[in-house]
């Protein structure tokens, strides 16, 4: 081909129900001054024909085609091939959303002269704004990536336009030689919408031809695909495409280690993605992946048809792609952009470039590790919730499985979802215990230190980030809740920036325009889609479930702050829509939490949701605010903390000044609920102080991010005058701020105790004693039990827990029942001293011990211990049946020696005592005739759960009486002598007891019941669902496969002039 | 107003209301109270309707015979509620395993329990528990030189005091460890004689075994108390609680008879008594013990039944760990006659006070000894009492009745009967003036072998008298069952 001579262009624009910018299209087109061009229109979609009149009355010389809309772009692309005979020519492959410069054709062709090339492609720019560069063609990775080397928005002032080698081109506008089309066999025809240009131009790479460049031949593009066809998810089609395209054109040679690459590099992306806020494109690359591994066979079909276009060696097409993940360093890039919302528009800018934020999480990280380091190396010790995990580690599953709750005194009742979240987490961590524990609590507080870092990205300064990190990172409630394994305090420290932040996503707050200094703009503003703010709720819903699954009582504090950052938006005159949305998405997210917990979620009690009998704290107002423990004066310097916030308030504007009055209205309110508290003035209806400091924790850092987001602006852009010291008195309190939580740091362990109590249980307690299983009543200070406790109408809270080590399923509170209240009443008795006998009227639930903490080593420590409920140890000293035992200083133990395992077999008097109901009768009841159930090997038999959890379990009787189960009368319990059922009784009024008539072998049993099974089935269907609904990106339609061209004969093509 | 105003205006708001909630230091938080940790005090009949009430009676002699004449003891169980019963009772000795058996008890009904009938031992105990309450449990020593009669407590405790002591001559002075709980209580025994406090080795880390009783004579050879006239007893458990009573019997000059009575519980800054004597045919004694460590300057005051110039003062100096006595013979200003009496201390120091009243009969002596009723810190006293049995024979002055307010009160006997309160002849409203004493007769057929009930419109004390030979034996009525 000589390239003086004219060649013919053949322009091929494929039509589909346009919008009004066709017109513009047209005309531009028709002012190509390209002297041989052909115009074929491609008509694939024109319902009302309008399409089809502007064709004719603005490029009236063109071919049109109505085309079948069933082979897609590339497929009707392809049909060109068909229709257009012979080779010495060229196609100009057309979107119907263009609009070429008048010579854009003829530089095009020029170039293809000047650089013997096989496809050139134009300077793409923004339709709208013309200065915008859009594309000048992309680098590709091994991974199938393009990498484009502009930004998004990226102002074109020349700096692209030299003429290169690129890897792909789009094919918006593209012109490409036609024999080489022809040899290629055109377009994959599975391409569809996405992925088209990408394989064409590997596969010109292949047969040794040029992609090239000419950004002198200007081009504008909508580029608005996702608009116009919004029922496909472009997002999965995209990842489909690139996975695709690497696996069946990638050579034979290198094909193993690059999928292997691949799976491991889209694995990476997914768990990267997970605590990066891009979970949604991992899972879509994920999808994607499994998608195409399973269509194996049409992989390899596609790679047997294309093997013959390999001309020259796979390296040198390596050669031209790039080194590394082009996907990673687009991630790293595409955080250094951001979308910005003034009075008028939103915009894509370069966000500020600081090297202060990788420092600061870097700093922050490295002093979280520090701080952790003794901690880590024990694995977190077992203290307060941070319990040591199941064994075996499937106990997890196991115990959501069963319907049988082996906790306290057992119970037919629905399981903590918490469990099957944390089982799933030891799996995932391949259930090394350690590492589990680890992560969990390391991950908790990054994640919330990551949230607020979310958060503080409504101020588009680096810095504003960088003092929300900080502050977040710097209250003293890490210390204190890792201190005390205060599992509720750190997902509540999790999971309150994360749904703050998707609430004020789906509220519809952007990042506000920095350039938009001038006006008073309460909050940057964009329109969320109804897609985008459904998947918002969802996700919210998500966060709010899985944080309420781990700790409900966070439900209120979040939903509290969502209020409060309303009346704080009301307090500044925000757009009353923003409010509503922060209340409306906190009761939706809310309730959905609680349907997403069912059933479990139906046990839920004050306890669960607000605490236990009430944190009886009165630490002084200023040491409660600062959110800090006892004894440790310099915890007050995290009151320091609060300087920034106050001048936020009175020195930040606009959008800073909005986010400073909410985060003021949450401090505030919280503040307000410590200090009445703690003067005493209202009751214990409240969350614990720890929480509230939370919420506290939150407004100062988005105060921090207000006046130090807003510097510029706010204080030195000003006049000299009061602000200024303000401000810098608001730095100095920062710093301040700073210095308890790296004196905690310096403790390695955030001092948590050597000896936990559950440590002392494991010993004072065994699993196992000379007469079998037996409990334990936990009763005293609510901080100081080693499980939640239920509060006791007598003040003191209690719980009980099974003889032996605790695990962290006893973390959840377990719910109230029978048993409970015969418990309840025992103690009322107790403390009124209307009885002599508690322990007869605890016998029957199996409590063999009374423990009394007096030292937990984090709220009450030996060398300065809590006081004992008054007249709590004297009352069980002066019980007839309770006796004091040895035990160590920080507990006070006394045994019962009326006692009934918890499975035993009753004769005699004590039998015909089972008959009875009622407390008189068990006070002066014969309980001598009471024996530990043993197996047929003569084993103690901890028959509850094991039946429960393991099927029927036996013991042989010697002669009538009576099986005592200790847990509340269950139907679902079954006995049998030598195969004879038998039925099931109330003992003592509240047990499950089986009369025997004489001697044999008992067959005892637990019957699951089936709506537990249907329990979980919805269960995992509703989580399921907001995954799903989460990561969904656009609606639940699911992606429309149907070719949207269908190219008919174009006979009068081969006629034409060439 | 700008944007900023209202959020300004909020937070300055919030910190005046943060600035004026730290003006004073906070009060710290309540301490949690599970009990309302009244701390023990006198027998006290508990209300009806809740789940259990337990009576320790801390022993009768029990070595076998009937109760004509020969030494033995009984429990009376007084049902004072409207609805019928049961009760078990445990009998503790310091010999025989410990027995049950149960009872039943008719509305308003009494039962006696022979004692030694059930338990061969040297004392035998019993705890009684009453299921709902209401009732009164007294225990009564049938002895050959004279009865005795004492309410059974309802409290147990960890330190007890016996401020009277005697043991000289052939006086028995026996210290009875009773432990009615299913653990072993270990205790410390102290003796506060004048030549100063003895800790006998033996009676140091002594154990008292689960349910049974343990006995100490503190005039034994060895014991370190012999042939004292004043001797002071201290039981600390240090672990546990218990009952710590005395039996007391002599024969000589001074005193005679058999008491056996529980010990005081607790120290009291003051200490009532309704039913003292002075004449030919009595003595009285008040023991005072000191068991701080420094000096104690006390006051007994005098209520004479027949008010002549107002209550007689009599200032007592008690050196720590000591005991003091104070014979009211010898006061001068007294008149003869009964009266009531309360020991105090002057600057809030805490005592404990035993009288020992000795009433002549025949010539022959009966020696009532007994705790005074201690003070309570919310400063109640009872305005109702319960006997468990009144006397099985007509008893002149059977009641001694104090009222320890300056306004008066009018004070109604009644009987306990199947249906309900029956207001006996000539005692349905008995007039007491301000810190008056009325010592009415029980001598109405009625008030014989039967549950009485004495109430007060105000706060009185009520002690009561059971025939002893010749003369009668006084103890304390059970408090309430309205006690504070």
């Amino acid at each position: 081909m000589e390239a003086a001579e004219p060649v013919t262009v053949v322009g091929v624009v494929v039509v589909h129900e346009p919008g009004a910018w066709f017109a513009e299209t047209l005309q531009a087109l028709a002012a190509q001054n390209y002297p041989d061009l052909r115009w074929l229109i491609l008509l694939a979609s024109d319902p009302d024909g309008a399409a089809r009149a502007l064709i004719d009355e603005i490029l009236p010389g063109a071919l049109v085609r109505e085309v079948d809309p069933s082979s897609g772009f590339a497929g009707a692309a392809n049909g060109v091939l068909d229709l257009v005979a012979g080779d010495n020519g060229l196609f100009l492959l057309c979107h119907d959303d263009i609009a070429p410069d008048p010579g854009a054709v003829s530089m095009l062709v020029a170039e293809f002269h000047r650089s013997n090339a096989g496809l050139v492609g134009p300077k793409l720019v923004d339709w709208h704004d013309r200065d915008r560069l859009q594309s000048v063609g992309s680098g590709l990775d091994r991974f199938g990536e393009p990498y484009s080397p502009i930004e998004p928005g990226e102002l074109d002032q020349s700096q692209h336009d030299a003429v290169r080698d690129v890897f792909v081109l789009p094919t918006a506008c593209l012109l490409v030689r036609a024999d080489l089309l022809r040899s290629l066999g055109g377009f994959d025809r599975r391409a569809r919408l996405h992925g088209e240009d990408l394989d064409l131009c590997w596969r010109a790479h292949w047969a040794g031809a040029r992609v090239i460049v000419a950004p002198e031949a200007v081009v504008r593009h909508r580029a608005d695909i996702a608009g116009r066809r919004p029922e496909i998810d472009h997002g999965r089609e995209h990842a489909r495409r690139r996975m695709w395209s690497v696996l069946t054109l990638t050579g034979a040679a290198r094909l193993v280690p690059r999928a292997l690459a691949l799976i491991a590099v889209t694995m990476v992306e997914f768990v990267v993605g997970a605590f990066t806020g891009r979970l949604a494109e991992g899972w879509r690359s994920l999808t994607a992946l499994g998608h195409t591994l399973i269509r194996l066979p049409a992989v390899m079909a596609r790679r047997h048809e294309i093997r013959l276009q390999r001309a020259v060696p796979e390296y040198e097409v390596i050669a031209l792609q790039t080194r590394g993940s082009a996907r990673l360093a687009s991630y790293l890039r595409s955080r250094q952009t951001a979308t910005y919302v003034s009075q008028d528009a939103t915009v894509r800018r370069w966000r500020q470039r600081s090297s202060g934020l990788g420092l600061t999480w870097s700093a922050v990280i490295a002093l979280v590790l520090i701080g952790s380091r003794d901690a880590v190396v024990d694995a977190f010790r077992p203290v307060g919730a941070l319990l040591a995990l199941p064994t075996p580690a499937f106990e997890w599953f196991a115990s959501m499985w069963s319907a049988w709750d082996p906790r306290g005194v057992g119970a037919t009742s629905p399981a903590p979802t918490g469990w099957g979240i944390l089982g799933a987490l030891d799996a995932a961590l391949l259930f090394q215990e350690g590492l589990t524990r680890t992560v969990l609590v390391l991950g908790l507080v990054l994640l919330g230190i990551l949230g607020a870092s979310r958060l503080a990205s409504v101020f588009p300064l680096a810095r504003a980030r960088i003092a929300a990190i900080v502050v977040y990172a710097a209250a003293p409630i890490i210390a204190r809740g890792l201190a005390a394994g205060e599992l509720d305090t750190l997902v509540l420290y999790a999971a309150l920036p994360w749904s703050i932040e998707i609430t004020r996503r789906i509220a519809g707050i952007a990042t506000a325009d920095p350039g938009a200094v001038l006006g008073d703009l309460p909050d940057g503003l964009d329109d969320p889609s109804p897609g985008l703010r459904r998947r918002l709720i969802a996700g919210l819903i998500l966060v709010l479930a899985t944080s309420a699954a781990l700790a409900p009582s966070s439900l209120i504090v979040i939903g509290g702050v969502g209020v409060a950052m309303a009346l704080g938006g009301v307090l500044v005159r925000a757009d009353a829509r923003v409010n509503a949305w922060f209340v409306v998405a906190s009761i939706i997210g809310l309730a959905g939490a609680w349907v997403a917990n069912l059933p479990w979620s139906s046990t839920w009690t004050r306890v669960d949701l607000i605490g236990g009998a009430g944190s009886g704290e009165r630490l002084g107002v200023w040491r409660a605010l600062a959110g800090g423990g006892t004894g440790r004066w310099y915890d007050l310097l995290a009151l320091g903390l609060w300087v920034p916030l106050l001048a936020a308030v009175l020195v930040s504007r606009a959008w800073r000044m909005t986010w400073a009055a909410r985060a003021a209205a949450t401090v505030t309110a919280a503040a307000a609920l410590i200090v009445l508290d703690d003067r005493g003035l209202i009751g214990p209806v409240i969350p614990s102080h720890i929480h509230l400091a939370v919420a506290i924790a939150l407004g100062l850092a988005l105060g921090a991010a207000a006046i130090t987001g807003g510097f510029n602006l706010d204080v030195l852009g000003r006049d000299f005058g009061w602000r200024q010291p303000l401000a810098l008195l608001a730095n100095l309190g920062l710093v301040v701020g700073l210095l308890p939580a790296l004196v905690a740091v310096g403790a390695g362990d955030w001092r948590a105790p050597q000896t936990p109590t559950a440590s002392l249980i494991a010993s004072q307690f065994p699993a196992r004693s000379d007469v079998g299983s037996y409990r334990v009543l936990w009763l005293g200070d609510d901080r100081l039990l080693p499980v939640p406790g239920h509060p006791s109408s007598t003040g003191v809270s209690w719980a009980v827990v099974d003889g032996g080590p605790l695990d962290m399923r006893q973390a959840w509170s377990t719910p109230l029942g029978p048993a409970e209240d015969r418990v309840e009443s025992a103690l009322g008795h107790l403390a009124d001293g209307t009885t002599a006998r508690a322990g007869r009227l605890l016998a029957p639930l199996g409590i063999r011990y009374i423990a009394v903490p007096v030292a937990d080593g984090v709220a009450s420590r030996i060398d300065d211990p809590l006081p004992l409920p008054v007249g709590l140890v004297a009352s069980l000293a002066a019980q007839l049946d309770i006796g004091a035992i040895q035990s160590p200083p920080t507990v006070e133990v006394f045994v019962n020696r009326s006692w009934i395992p918890p499975a035993a077999y009753l004769t005699g008097g004590t039998a015909e005592a089972s008959t009875l109901a009622g407390e008189g009768s068990l006070v002066v009841a014969d309980l001598s005739g009471t024996s530990t159930l043993v197996d047929p090997r003569g084993e103690a038999v901890d028959v509850v759960d094991v039946a429960a959890r393991r099927g029927a379990t036996s013991a042989v009787v010697p002669e009538a009486g009576v099986l005592h189960l200790g847990v509340p009368f269950d139907g679902s319990w079954r006995a049998a002598l030598d195969g004879v059922e038998l039925p099931a009784r109330a003992g003592f009024g509240v047990t499950t007891a089986f009369d025997v008539p004489g001697p044999g072998v008992l067959e005892i049993s637990y019957d699951r019941p089936v709506t537990r099974t249907l329990w979980l089935g919805v269960l995992a269907a509703i989580w399921l669902t907001l995954i799903a609904a989460t990561l969904r990106t656009r609606g639940g339609t699911r992606a429309v496969h149907e070719p949207v061209l269908d190219l008919g004969p174009l006979p009068s093509v081969e006629e034409g002039p060439r | 107003m700008s944007r900023r105003a209202p959020a300004v205006i909020v937070v300055a708001l919030a910190v005046a209301l943060l600035v004026w909630q730290t003006s004073g230091e906070p009060e710290p938080a309540a301490p949690v109270i599970f009990s309302s940790g009244d701390r023990a005090w006198i027998a006290q009949t508990p209300s009806a309707g809740v789940l259990q009430a337990v009576w320790y009676c801390p022993g009768v002699p029990a070595g076998g015979g009937d109760d004509s004449g020969e030494t033995g003891g009984a429990v009376v169980i007084a049902n004072t509620g409207p609805e019928a019963t049961r009760a078990q009772i445990t009998f503790i000795s310091d010999t025989a395993p410990s027995e049950q058996q149960v009872i039943d008890l008719g509305a308003n009904g009494r039962a006696v329990i022979d004692v030694d009938a059930e338990v061969e031992a040297t004392y035998a105990g019993a705890i009684v528990e009453i299921l709902g309450g209401g009732g009164a449990v007294e225990q009564r020593v049938f002895h050959p030189d004279g009865n005795s009669s004492s309410p059974c407590t309802t409290d147990l405790s960890s330190t007890w005091f016996l401020a009277d002591g005697y043991t000289v001559g052939e006086a028995r002075h026996e210290v009875l460890l009773m432990n009615p709980a299913d653990d072993q209580v270990v205790v410390d025994v102290e003796f506060l004689t004048d030549d100063g406090v003895r800790r006998p080795s033996a009676y140091t880390g002594y154990p008292v075994p689960a349910r049974s009783t343990r006995i100490i004579d503190v005039g034994a050879e060895g014991a370190g108390a012999r042939g004292e006239t004043r001797v002071g007893v201290v039981v600390t458990a240090s672990r546990g609680a218990l009952l710590v009573a005395r039996a007391s019997s002599a024969d000589d000059e001074s005193r005679g008879g058999v008491t056996v009575s529980p010990a005081a519980p607790v120290t009291a800054e003051q200490w009532w008594f309704a039913a003292g004597d002075k004449g030919s045919d009595a003595t009285e004694r008040f023991s005072i013990m000191n068991p701080g460590e420094t000096d104690v300057e006390a006051t007994a005051v005098f209520f004479p039944r027949e008010i002549v110039r107002g209550p007689v003062v009599v200032p007592v100096t008690v050196p720590a760990r000591r005991v003091v006595t104070l014979d009211s013979g010898t006061v001068s200003g007294l008149p003869e006659g009964a009266h009531g009496a309360v020991v105090s201390t002057t600057d809030g120091s805490a005592i404990v006070v035993d009288r020992a009243l000795t009433r002549v009969g025949e010539g022959r002596r009966v020696t009532s000894i007994t705790p005074g009723v201690p003070n309570r810190p919310d400063g109640d006293l009872p305005t109702s009492w319960t006997l468990a049995g009144g006397p099985t024979t007509p008893t002149r002055e059977g009641l001694s009745i104090l009222n320890v307010d300056n306004e008066p009160v009018t004070v109604s006997v009644s009987v306990l009967g199947a249906t309900g309160e029956i207001p006996i002849p000539g005692l349905e409203a008995i007039e007491i003036p301000g810190t008056g004493l009325a010592t009415p007769d029980l001598t109405d057929e009625a008030a014989l072998s039967r549950p009485l009930r004495i109430v007060a419109t105000g706060r009185v004390l009520v002690e009561r008298s059971i025939p002893s030979g010749a003369t009668a034996h006084t103890s304390w009525a059970v408090a309430g069952p309205d006690a504070g």
